[in-house]
């Protein structure tokens, strides 16, 4: 499961204050935020000193769905996106994808979020990113830490792996969960960080910084859901359908990807 | 008007998908997309259904979960891939998982074709009618589950004049053909003869 970028824009706007995003930078920030709720879309973030960006979003051109409204502030001309009522069709259907991976309440939280970031300058929504996602070249020691906490946590989790029946959909997609991110802890601490800059990387690859912050996020929840005798399915799909899905063939580390075995040899 | 009208079991809606090889996963499957079994069969007899006009129908609720899982390990037996052979490295269960996700996901975008039928708890008498008729069945247990009763129990019920056919792989139903037939006046359409 995957929002396609139009699907994701709409349910952005859908969920903003009056349907309505007042800038390109403040589009890019909220849109990015849907990484945090592991929302997956088509669209890639590089991390650059102000937080996730896609050059794409900015130069985004009017379309069936939304339309671009030119206004002054602050002595600049300045676009803001409004919904169109067929954008407003295709924000229930990436609402009706996103209930297969969000509880009621999550949807709920992800909406007043929405709702109250849009009313914020852009410089302010994404201040915090950086320091979760261990992106500074300050907190460089915490990333290489947390490297190795994922590993290790993810090679015991995957050692006992066989004690999972495969009797459900949940407990299949469980088993393939811990067994792709033990080997993507495994490439980002051995392979993709296995130097990491001494400088900031200004073209840092979002998703490189995501995985590391979800894998040890989830942890917790995988220790407890091994034993589980119910388990929590829409829990397991969200943190399956955003680490296998949302990256195609432009990460390396993608199912996508024909040369992953090199990669993993 | 058309007389007759065409009931999937969910299996042989599962069976209607095509499913994509992931990039990393062709080497070993040696193709880029998985045809599951009678896929052809059922695309055709669809697509005849579609451009007759003869309404087509599926059970609900559905028991998708369960029958993913079986669809998924048939389409691994039947491509005669040793999965627990093959290392870590290339994720076995990762390439199990993605069959079954979208197995899941096809039958979410085929729903809207297809009509319901309300499955019915009510199966006493149609149980009693298998357990007078016992079979001896090659690959299932003699007498069919509750969930295939309450799938013919929801047909019989069906209010309809003309000719009522189900298609199913499942030998609960073609083992007993002639008795769900007979009994029920439902034609059954075994997937590899339809």
């Amino acid at each position: 499961m995957i929002l396609s970028k139009d699907e994701a824009i709409c349910l952005v706007l859908e969920l903003s204050r009056k349907n309505e995003v007042s800038s390109p930078t403040k589009l890019n920030k909220l849109l990015a935020r849907l990484n945090l709720h592991l929302i997956p879309i088509d669209i890639e973030f590089r991390l650059n000193k102000f937080g996730s960006f896609n050059a794409d979003v900015t130069s985004l051109e009017e379309s069936e769905f939304f339309t671009i409204q030119e206004y002054e502030a602050y002595g600049k001309t300045v676009k803001k996106f409004i919904l169109k009522p067929k954008g407003r069709d295709l924000a229930e259907t990436a609402k009706k994808k996103v209930n297969k991976i969000l509880a009621d309440s999550e949807f709920e939280s992800l909406k007043r979020e929405i709702g109250n970031l849009s009313t914020l300058p852009a410089s302010e929504i994404s201040n915090e990113e950086h320091k979760k996602l261990l992106v500074d070249v300050e907190t460089k020691f915490k990333l290489e830490q947390r490297l190795n906490e994922n590993l290790c946590n993810m090679l015991d989790l995957y050692d006992k792996i066989d004690t999972i029946p495969e009797n459900s959909s949940t407990e299949i997609k469980l088993k393939a969960l811990i067994e792709y991110c033990y080997q993507l802890a495994k490439y980002l601490k051995e392979v993709r960080f296995r130097d990491i800059p001494e400088e900031y990387d200004y073209d840092a690859y979002m998703f490189d910084y995501y995985f590391i912050y979800i894998i040890h996020e989830m942890t917790s929840f995988l220790q407890e859901q091994m034993i589980a005798e119910k388990k929590n399915a829409i829990k397991i799909n969200k943190y399956y359908q955003y680490m296998i899905n949302s990256v195609k063939k432009t990460y390396p580390f993608s199912i996508e990807n024909k040369d992953l075995k090199e990669i993993l040899a | 008007m058309p007389s007759e009208i065409y009931s999937f079991d969910e299996c042989s809606l599962l069976h209607l998908c095509n499913i994509r090889v992931p990039a990393h996963f062709e080497m070993f499957v040696g193709k880029k997309e998985i045809l599951p079994r009678n896929h052809k069969r059922l695309s055709n007899l669809i697509h005849k259904l579609r451009t007759s006009g003869i309404d087509k129908y599926r059970f609900v609720p559905g028991n998708l979960e369960y029958n993913t899982v079986k669809v998924m390990n048939e389409i691994i037996n039947d491509e005669g891939l040793q999965l627990h052979r093959i290392s870590i490295k290339n994720l076995p269960n990762t390439f199990k998982s993605e069959i079954n996700d979208q197995l899941e996901q096809f039958i979410d975008k085929i729903t809207t074709e297809f009509k319901e039928i309300e499955k019915n708890k009510n199966i006493k008498a149609i149980k009693q009618a298998f357990i007078d008729n016992e079979k001896k069945l090659t690959r299932e247990k003699n007498i069919p589950e509750d969930d295939d009763l309450e799938i013919i129990s929801g047909y019989v019920r069906h209010a309809h004049d003309g000719r009522k056919k189900i298609v199913s792989e499942d030998e609960h139903f073609w083992g007993y053909a002639e008795l769900i037939l007979n009994n029920f006046d439902i034609e059954v359409i075994r997937e590899r003869e339809c």
